[in-house]
């Protein structure tokens, strides 16, 4: 079975064509996906995960010939065609321009997710004067301390693979023999830690960086092995 | 107050400057007295402007930076040198400021840039959009270069010019960061 959405059929089809994409509809009810469309999940969250009040403006096709905002529910979109689509979410809260959050998504899979993450803080005046806040000139934080325990195999290449959980970003930091890594201050948000040594993970761990109680430092503990040493 | 002689620039970026003298730029007369950290800053920021407005030769890079924004060096220059320089903790102007929580909170303009921020840190700088009223940090350039004082300039230039910082950092290709830092980092990169 394919795995793109499922283009419904339209009256000026051959009879043979007509017949081919009942059979795929069909066949695609009783399969994973139960719409003849793709269903999109759309999620906007802070970069630690925590839900943000924002609704969809519009969902324009690639051509911007249509609309498909009313085959969404809240932040979910059902029976969507196959294709590219650009899209905006407003801020419930605080309906700005400057909080608008714009984007493109393509659509092929029965199912799709798309995290989106807003950047930026801005500010309103009681006149609706918008403004944008910048924070780069604070002290930049101290960077976090962390250690693996017990110490992985210093023969072999390890480091820390620090991904976001929400964004696309990640950093990478080399471990050394005693097994301690550094995590440069800046960083902030939600990371899953991945201790990587040559082609292999050998443990993750989920930590956020950059809140007020956020820990000082980060301790890894590697999985025993066959009851030894933990390696 | 009379300014201290600014100290001399070249006119091609990416060339060494000496930061401007912090606390030492204020005469009253029976000597040097320690400059305040917003009459520092302002001689800092103006410093900065005027070698962005006068002198700056923006670079390829620069100004390809500009373009993928939507902007041009031009418009940059002529916001820069329009930019008006205020002390932002002593604006209480009352603010309402959606937080990156989900939250929103009422405050004021001064309250952004003092540790009890609901941003959780001082603002470095805060200016309208389409605007030319900039608000700075009292101290923002004692501890900062000149180009990152005008890299900063650039930064809300983008600002005034109508620009967000999710705008400009998908236009630089910039991760998106909880502090707005980056955007400086890669203007100052980029253009000086």
């Amino acid at each position: 079975m394919s795995r793109s959405c499922v283009r419904k059929g339209n009256g000026s089809a051959p009879r043979w064509l007509a017949a081919l994409l009942l059979g795929t509809s069909a066949l695609a009810q009783t399969g994973s996906y139960p719409q003849a469309g793709c269903r999109l999940y759309i999620r906007v969250v802070n970069r630690y995960g925590r839900v943000l009040p924002y609704a969809l403006d519009h969902f324009m096709n690639a051509k911007g010939e249509s609309d498909l905002l009313p085959r969404f529910t809240g932040l979910v979109g059902d029976d969507l065609p196959p294709g590219h689509y650009r899209y905006q979410l407003s801020r419930r809260d605080a309906p700005v321009p400057q909080l608008q959050i714009t984007g493109e998504v393509d659509l092929s899979a029965p199912e799709q997710w798309l995290t989106v993450v807003p950047t930026g803080s801005v500010a309103i005046d009681r006149g609706g004067r918008v403004g944008a806040i910048d924070l780069g000139g604070a002290a930049p934080r101290k960077p976090i301390a962390g250690r693996i325990r017990p110490a992985p195999d210093s023969a072999m290449p390890t480091w820390v693979r620090c991904q976001a959980l929400f964004t696309k970003d990640y950093i990478e930091v080399p471990v050394t023999a005693d097994g301690s890594f550094s995590v440069p201050g800046g960083v902030s948000g939600a990371y899953l830690l991945i201790v990587m040594q040559g082609e292999h993970v050998l443990q993750t761990q989920e930590a956020s960086f950059g809140l007020p109680n956020s820990p000082a430092a980060v301790d890894i503990v590697l999985p025993s092995r066959n009851g030894g040493d933990g390696r | 107050m009379t300014a201290a002689p600014a100290p001399q620039v070249p006119v091609a970026p990416g060339r060494y400057r000496s930061r401007l003298p912090m606390g030492g730029g204020v005469s009253t007369g029976s000597g040097p007295d320690p400059a305040s950290p917003w009459d520092s800053t302002l001689a800092a920021l103006q410093t900065g402007q005027s070698f962005i407005k006068n002198k700056m030769v923006f670079s390829d890079d620069c100004l390809a930076a500009f373009a993928a924004v939507g902007t041009s060096g031009s418009k940059v220059r002529s916001e820069a040198g329009s930019l008006q320089l205020f002390n932002g903790t002593t604006n209480n102007d009352p603010i309402t400021v959606p937080l990156p929580d989900g939250t929103t909170v009422k405050t004021t303009v001064a309250a952004l840039f003092t540790n009890q921020s609901p941003l959780g840190q001082p603002a470095t700088a805060f200016t309208y959009f389409n605007s030319t009223s900039s608000y700075w940090l009292p101290g923002f350039g004692a501890q900062q270069s000149l180009s990152t004082v005008e890299a900063q300039i650039l930064h809300e230039s983008l600002h005034g010019l109508g620009f967000t910082d999710g705008q400009i950092e998908s236009a630089l290709g910039i991760a998106s960061t909880n502090t707005t830092n980056a955007i400086t980092d890669r203007l100052q990169k980029l253009c000086f």
